[in-house]
């Protein structure tokens, strides 16, 4: 039984499964090995995932959603068709959809996997990730950093040993790792990243530019236009990565809205977002302690690294040209099947060591009397430390007659533990005493898994508590079975019919954003499509697909 | 503070002679490597990294002969001071270990011998910041870099209104896009070490701190992420500076965060595609009364934390009413307490002055005994009255407070508790309602003691 590694992306996912050959990537339904990370119910009930829910995002917004990793480990979610999804479900349903396509195309089952997540997600999102593969049947097996998977595949690829920078920006996320290859040990040097940066945040910063030209505000638009400027900001975007200037026309408010955007417009839009990923690599490199000249390749990753401000970016930081990955998209989910191959103690991989990072810092709140919140981060386990990793400190009251210390687990960078993430917190009684008598001793343990053991023993008494953090979930067990229940309930329609409800919903879509005659001739040409579907006499499906689809491209504005 | 691991010898752990080649040691780590993998071996994996890197310190402390003027001093790009110039090489000769002796070296901090320490994690952007010869070399935009610390060092020397106009920083503003990985570290321990000087502490009681200053910490730090800088080794004298720049971009952050939202108002509830970031039944839950009951019985305990913990505000309300409405954000409240305590004073004390003349009747005596009591049943009707009234007048005030703030885009769950329990304890208000309390608490007692002397009195 197979290990998959699957790559939950924001705008897209992949799964790969470990062969003797290496990682193979594996096609969905429609032959593409990209499954847009986008969710759609149907009219009838059915949940439709991939390039089908994709188009249903301009013609049924209200009956679709996209980009939902971005609320991972929080309570947002979309209402779709009447009904509540939390992000969890939403991914759970991408997984599910990844998890049958790859027992379709390896004809076995597939229970356990190898989920990337992206290096900076915290605690509660690490668990929506758990909680989600847990709703879809899967047994996750490891969560592997994202920039981490992508270090493993692209040192697997090279044959030569060396220090490289991997960047990588996907449609929500950015991640930077150092790998350093050598004698056959692949080293993560250091990871950073800001989970909240990504492709999707310039179309933003396109959509705003548009908007602001046009005295539009996108919060006020109606979904469905707002879907409709979404995609053209899109569209514009891809096109600007290889050209100087890009048309855009978009109906909006019964009137269409055309311009022209150039290259210099968008990057002058973006400049906020370049600025923010300069950070991530300035602390990786830092953090790695390598000369930023020993760096052997800086190699770019990511679908949004075709944007040539962000290679120009690179450029700039390291004075020489960054290294284009020909593979951008699939390099994270090849990971994540190399990991799973690892974790398989796979005879092909006997030789090769990997050695991970801890990607944020790890420590306690202490007191502070010098600042206005009174308290400070005092940091166990440094960012970027080696895991598995166990390191302990001494703390004592700070209070005369203090009856017990609570030692709260924070996650951050920084100072102040308000801005840190709270991983939770363990109480232990101590004996009464002045201020400073009483000691305890604070252990973090982080391991592999990403699991992270706080030990407190009162150095007097010898007590001892202690906690694992993680690898719990954030729902209860009651209501993880309920929504797995419920979600078991909804259908996902059959493999054969997925190219067709992908085409229909491709055409829907080309009807709703184009006028006038040619939205009459996507109108008849859906029909026909559809008629013909119903003729129990026809065989060649397969044909009439192509032909659809082919028609269908005619109206296509290209993409890139 | 974390404490290190006990002693170990790193080479017998990596089964190797005391070697200074790197790529022996990295070697025999490999092979190691794969007796003790992570997952199988978690203890000795933790013993074999620290071996190594013990060994590669060593390696960086000891004078390699097979190479020529090897690494910078472990030292912190922070320890210069602003403006003076590096002084490399009398560092280099004090911090160079004697090259034959080796031991283990014990990390407790009473044993302090830097020459066997292992360097800071990221000491090459320490020789970044001093600018020792060895980096400057091939440094992009060398000479624009030059240029531009001079802009700093008269900065540094300016006055206050110049130092804060972001005019002024222009220069050094435009820079962050041109300049390469080294020369943006040496520019920021720069800045992070004139900022650190020239802010001021950040007032305690969360008002606003300088308009001016705050955005320019803040633009610096968009430019330079300066944060970073904060988070890297330091010496023990950087400890509170530091942490007043760190307060200072917090509070930058905070303030951009809110005017961010205060700007998209009621839409900050909701993700760009329309999705509720916070459902609309989530925020009215927020509003609810049960609610809001418990965010203050939680204030109320924690501001009597001093004498008893366990009590609820109701009760706190009927024992002190006017400091604890005070207290919990009712000020309305608490000046009604405290003008009915007022007339419940005057009442008694004027029985008081019954019993002071010497011939009072025993009608009199009735009389003032009517009237201390009437006092007294003031007082307790004050505390009552306090008692059942403080939730509905501290509610009412926070619903209004939070329902302000969910126009503005400004109700999140995390801002929630400090949105409804703003307190006014550390105000002279709440003092002087304190003070007035145990005055009238003193006079009604008084005069109902009086009257009992005087009954005593009256009888003997």
């Amino acid at each position: 039984m197979a290990i998959a590694g699957i790559d939950l992306g924001t705008t897209n996912s992949l799964i790969a499964v470990w062969t003797a050959d290496g990682p193979r990537l594996i096609a969905n339904a429609l032959g593409d090995t990209l499954t847009p990370s986008a969710v759609s119910v149907a009219d009838d009930g059915a949940a439709l995932v991939g390039r089908a829910a994709v188009d249903r995002l301009v013609t049924h917004p209200d009956r679709s959603v996209a980009s939902f990793k971005r609320w991972m480990g929080s309570d947002a979610g979309a209402r779709l068709a009447g009904r509540f999804y939390r992000a969890e479900e939403l991914s759970a349903l991408v997984l599910r959809a990844l998890k049958e396509d790859a027992e379709a195309q390896t004809g076995g089952a597939i229970e356990d996997a190898v989920v990337s997540v992206p290096a900076y997600f915290s605690d509660p999102q690490r668990k929506a990730t758990l909680d989600a593969a847990r709703l879809a049947g899967l047994k996750v097996e490891r969560l592997v950093n994202e920039p981490t998977a992508a270090a493993l595949a692209h040192g697997l690829e090279s044959v030569a040993e060396g220090r490289f920078l991997i960047l990588d920006l996907g449609g929500g996320t950015f991640d930077v790792s150092l790998l350093h290859k050598f004698e056959g040990v692949m080293e993560v040097r250091a990871s950073a990243g800001d989970s909240l940066l990504g492709g999707d945040d310039f179309r933003d910063a396109l959509v705003a530019l548009i908007a602001q030209r046009h005295k539009i505000d996108p919060d006020r638009l109606p979904r469905e236009e707002l879907a409709r400027l979404l995609r053209e900001a899109e569209r514009v975007k891809h096109a600007l990565s290889a050209e100087e200037r890009a048309a855009y026309d978009v109906a909006l408010g019964g009137e269409t809205r055309a311009g022209e955007v150039s290259r210099a417009e968008f990057e002058e839009a973006a400049q906020p977002l370049l600025r923010r990923l300069r950070a991530p690599i300035e602390r990786a490199v830092a953090d790695s302690g390598v000369d930023p000249r020993a760096i052997d390749q800086i190699v770019l990753v990511g679908g949004a690294t075709r944007m040539p401000m962000a290679r120009a970016l690179v450029a700039r930081l390291f004075g020489r040209l960054p290294l284009a990955h020909p593979r951008p998209d699939h390099l994270i989910a090849l990971g994540a099947a190399i990991q799973a191959g690892l974790k398989a103690r796979d005879g092909a991989l006997a030789d090769v060591v990997m050695t991970d990072v801890c990607p944020f810092t790890l420590g306690i709140a202490v007191n502070d009397p010098t600042s206005p919140e009174r308290r400070a981060m005092s940091p166990l386990i440094e960012r970027n430390a080696i895991v598995p990793i166990s390191r302990s400190g001494r703390y004592c009251t700070i209070e005369d007659n203090q009856a017990s210390i609570t030692v709260e687990a924070f996650q951050g960078e920084n100072l102040r533990p308000s801005q840190n993430v709270k991983i939770g917190e363990v109480k232990v009684g101590v004996p009464l005493g002045p201020a400073g008598r009483e000691s305890i001793d604070v252990r973090f343990t982080y391991d592999v898994n990403g699991a992270l053991e706080v030990e407190v023993a009162v150095a007097s008494t010898g007590l001892r508590e202690r906690r694992v953090f993680r690898n719990e979930t954030n729902l209860s067990a009651q209501e993880l079975d309920q929504r797995f229940l419920a979600l078991a309930q909804i259908k996902t329609p059959p493999r054969e019919q997925a190219e067709n409800r992908a085409l229909i919903a491709r055409a829907e879509r080309l009807y709703a954003e184009s006028l006038g005659a040619q939205r009459e001739r996507v109108k008849r040409l859906l029909a026909d499509f559809e008629t013909a579907l119903m003729d129990q006499r026809l065989r060649d499906f397969d044909g009439l697909r192509r032909r659809f689809s082919e028609a269908l491209d005619g109206f296509e504005r290209t993409w890139l | 503070m974390a404490r290190d691991e006990p002693t170990l010898d790193p080479w017998a752990v990596l089964g190797l002679a005391p070697t200074a080649d790197e790529a022996a040691i990295l070697r025999a780590y490999a092979a190691k490597l794969r007796q003790t993998r992570p997952d199988d071996d978690p203890e000795g994996f933790q013993r074999l990294v620290k071996a190594r890197e013990l060994a590669l310190a060593w390696r960086k402390a000891a004078p390699a002969p097979d190479e020529d003027e090897a690494d910078p001093p472990p030292q912190s790009p922070r320890a210069e001071a602003f403006g003076a110039e590096a002084s490399g090489g009398a560092i280099d000769a004090a911090a160079r270990p004697p090259p034959l002796r080796w031991r283990a070296p014990r990390a407790t901090p009473e044993s302090p011998d830097p020459a066997l320490r292992p360097p800071p994690v990221g000491a090459w952007r320490a020789a970044a910041a001093t600018g020792g010869p060895e980096w400057s070399r091939d440094d992009e935009g060398e000479r624009d870099l030059a240029a531009l610390r001079a802009r700093l060092r008269a900065l540094a020397a300016e006055p206050d209104a110049t130092f804060r106009d972001l005019a002024s920083w222009e220069a050094i503003l435009g820079a962050g896009d041109r300049l390469g990985l080294l020369a943006r570290d040496r520019l920021r321990g720069d800045l992070v070490a004139l900022l650190a000087d020239r802010l001021p502490v950040l007032p305690a009681d969360g008002a606003l701190p300088d308009a001016g200053l705050l955005k320019l910490a803040g633009r610096l730090d968009q430019e330079f992420d300066l944060a970073r800088a904060l988070t890297g080794p330091r010496r023990a004298g950087d400890e509170v500076r530091f942490a007043r720049l760190a307060d200072w971009l917090n509070a930058f952050a905070a303030e951009r965060a809110v005017a961010r939202r205060r700007e998209r108002g009621e839409a900050a509830y909701r993700l760009d595609n329309g999705a509720p970031l916070i459902p609309p039944e989530d925020r009215s839950a927020a509003l609810a009364r049960r609610d809001l009951m418990a965010i203050y019985e939680e204030v109320a305990a924690r501001g009597r934390s001093r004498w008893r913990a366990g009590w609820s505000a109701a009760w706190a309300a009927a024992l002190a009413p006017a400091p604890v409405a005070a207290h919990l954000d009712a000020p309305l409240l608490s000046l009604l307490t405290i003008a009915v305590e007022i007339v419940g004073v005057v009442v008694a004390s004027n029985a008081l002055s019954w019993t002071a003349t010497p011939l009072a009747s025993l009608v009199g005596l009735r009389l003032a005994w009517i009237e201390a009591a009437a006092g007294l049943a003031i007082l307790v009707a004050a505390r009552l009255m306090a008692m059942s009234l403080w939730p509905s007048f501290a509610i009412r005030r926070a619903a209004r407070r939070a329902r302000r703030a969910d126009r503005a885009g400004l109700f999140t769950l995390a801002a929630r508790t400090p949105i409804l329990s703003r307190r006014f304890s550390t105000t002279p208000f709440f003092a002087l309602a304190a003070t007035l309390e145990v005055w009238a608490d003193l006079a009604i007692g008084a005069s109902a003691a009086g009257i009992l002397l005087a009954l005593f009195d009256a009888r003997g």
